[in-house]
């Protein structure tokens, strides 16, 4: 179980994390915030790179204040910008991670690292080097060194920004087996990350959190605010001005736009009330706070 | 525990090859320039040859320094006296030792003289001096950039102005001493000086969550 109490964080006058409580267990927890929201800034405090300002986290037994070793241990983590050595090959890398880890028997680090290369399909590419692998391979190879030591907790920091559709499904596919034995948090802008991987999300805001126990609760926020309606195209035009009414998708379609959009009235006349999706439930969210 | 520092060290030696190999290029040029009249080899390794230990401090210490390996580094459980004292010490004696041993090599051609290992054991002390200082200066702002620059200014402050406000911390001693002092005069306040910033190298790692100067 994982704990935070009270966690605040200022830099400076700057207070960017406020008094931040959260208790989750095993499994999957996505962290969905627009950029500068405090994600990044809340996974370095988990991940003992920075100090809470005040408050305290713990995992299990282990408070970060005064068990930091421990707590470092049992951690995990996917740093944004990774920051791989191209000259060593994915073993090499794995077995130096390893060795910093404290896996000092030579055995047991060549077993641990056969094993997170099978975990991230990466078994295959063991003496390539790390310059010739690509985007995805790395994101998986990043995770494969955080993964090295069997981390009760995970942390991920916005992992698929920049793969391709096809990786991301495969690293969506390899957080959910991660997270069956341990805490995974995964931070993201990305609607799509959260929905296609979690079960529970936090909401972040100019450093304030909010917890949802169920993706559910966040897409009831738009429950009879989102709209489809198919306009002419000058109607279309003034609708992108009109305030209170965003547009959330227009596609044309025999001269006519058929849009999708969120509205807490409804916009137009012939409009018609739909199922709203996380990503709605979220920018309902965000015009909320 | 052996092995895997060793491992540790070959894994650094393949992807820092260029910041490990430069000081040993440097006095291999320093000691091919022994019979040219023109350049003395003692200056080359004085001018160019001593301030390049700069680069194998910064390599040890690059997964604290670089700007993208960093953050990981610091949140894993490494350990404050192998990564802050262990480590410089077995590099700085190697690098201490090459350049000492380059000095020893150039002189000899030249014109040798019983002060000879006296300076070589002063060059030695600089040499362990600045790599500690090196060391420090990038963990402390864990950027390897800034830490080398900030030693650099340093050093060539002193070499210009013959150590002013420097005191016994005038790293160019061996090479060009101050007035009225012997090129070794220096040599157990900078060995205190190198035990110091040792010391404080540890702490810098140990408490590397508190200690946040730049922003990530």
């Amino acid at each position: 179980m994982l704990q935070l109490t009270g966690i605040t964080k200022r830099f400076g006058r700057r207070e960017v994390l406020h008094e931040i409580n959260l208790s989750v267990g095993k499994g999957i927890i996505g962290l969905l915030g627009p950029n500068g929201a405090g994600k990044t800034t809340l996974l370095r405090l988990l991940a003992t790179v920075y100090e809470p300002t005040s408050g305290s986290i713990r995992l299990n037994e282990i408070t970060w204040s005064n068990q930091v070793e421990e707590a470092r241990k049992r951690i995990g983590y996917l740093p944004q910008h990774v920051g791989l050595f191209p000259a060593l090959t994915s073993y090499e890398y794995l077995d130096y991670i390893a060795i910093l880890r404290g896996i000092s028997s030579g055995k047991e680090r060549r077993e641990r690292i056969e094993r997170v290369l099978r975990e991230v399909n990466l078994e295959n590419q063991t003496t390539t080097r790390i310059r010739r692998l690509s985007g995805g391979m790395k994101q998986r190879l990043g995770i494969a060194q955080a993964i090295i030591h069997d981390p009760e907790l995970l942390l991920v920091d916005e992992p698929t920004a920049g793969l391709d559709p096809e990786e991301r499904l495969r690293f969506r596919g390899l957080l959910r087996r991660l997270a069956e034995e341990r805490i995974v948090i995964l931070s993201t802008h990305i609607t799509e990350d959260v929905s296609m991987t979690c079960d529970r999300v936090c909401m972040m805001k100019q450093g304030s959190l909010q917890y949802f126990p169920s993706l559910s609760d966040v897409v009831k926020l738009a429950s009879g605010k989102v709209w489809t309606v198919s306009v002419p195209v000058e109607e279309y035009h003034r609708a992108g001005e009109r305030q209170g009414l965003q547009i959330i998708h227009a596609a044309e379609m025999d001269g006519m736009f058929r849009l999708r959009l969120l509205s807490a009235e409804k916009p137009f006349p012939d409009a018609l009330p739909t199922e709203p999706t996380l990503e709605e439930g979220y920018m309902t969210w965000l015009k909320a706070h | 525990m052996v092995k895997g520092t060793l491992s540790l060290w070959m894994y650094l030696a393949k992807s820092q090859t260029l910041f490990l190999g430069l000081p040993i290029a440097v006095c291999l040029i320093s000691v091919a320039l022994r019979n040219n009249g023109v350049f003395s080899s003692v200056d080359f390794l004085a001018l160019i040859g001593f301030w390049t230990v700069v680069f194998p401090a910064a390599a040890i210490n690059g997964p604290m320094g670089a700007l993208h390996q960093k953050e990981l580094f610091v949140s894993m459980p490494i350990s404050p006296f192998s990564f802050g004292v262990i480590q410089p010490v077995v590099m700085f004696t190697c690098y201490g030792a090459v350049l000492s041993g380059t000095y020893l090599s150039c002189i000899k051609s030249a014109n040798a003289s019983d002060s000879s290992m006296r300076i070589a054991g002063a060059l030695f002390v600089s040499a362990i001096a600045l790599f500690a200082l090196t060391c420090l200066m990038i963990n402390l702002f864990k950027n390897a950039a800034i830490g080398m620059s900030l030693v650099l200014i340093y050093v060539i402050f002193g070499m210009f102005t013959t150590g002013t406000g420097q005191g016994p911390f005038y790293l160019f001693q061996w090479y060009r001493p101050r007035p009225m002092s012997s090129p070794d005069e220096y040599i157990i306040a900078q060995l205190l000086g190198t035990a110091a910033l040792l010391a404080a190298n540890y702490g810098v790692i140990k408490y590397r969550s508190k200690l946040q100067f730049m922003p990530y």
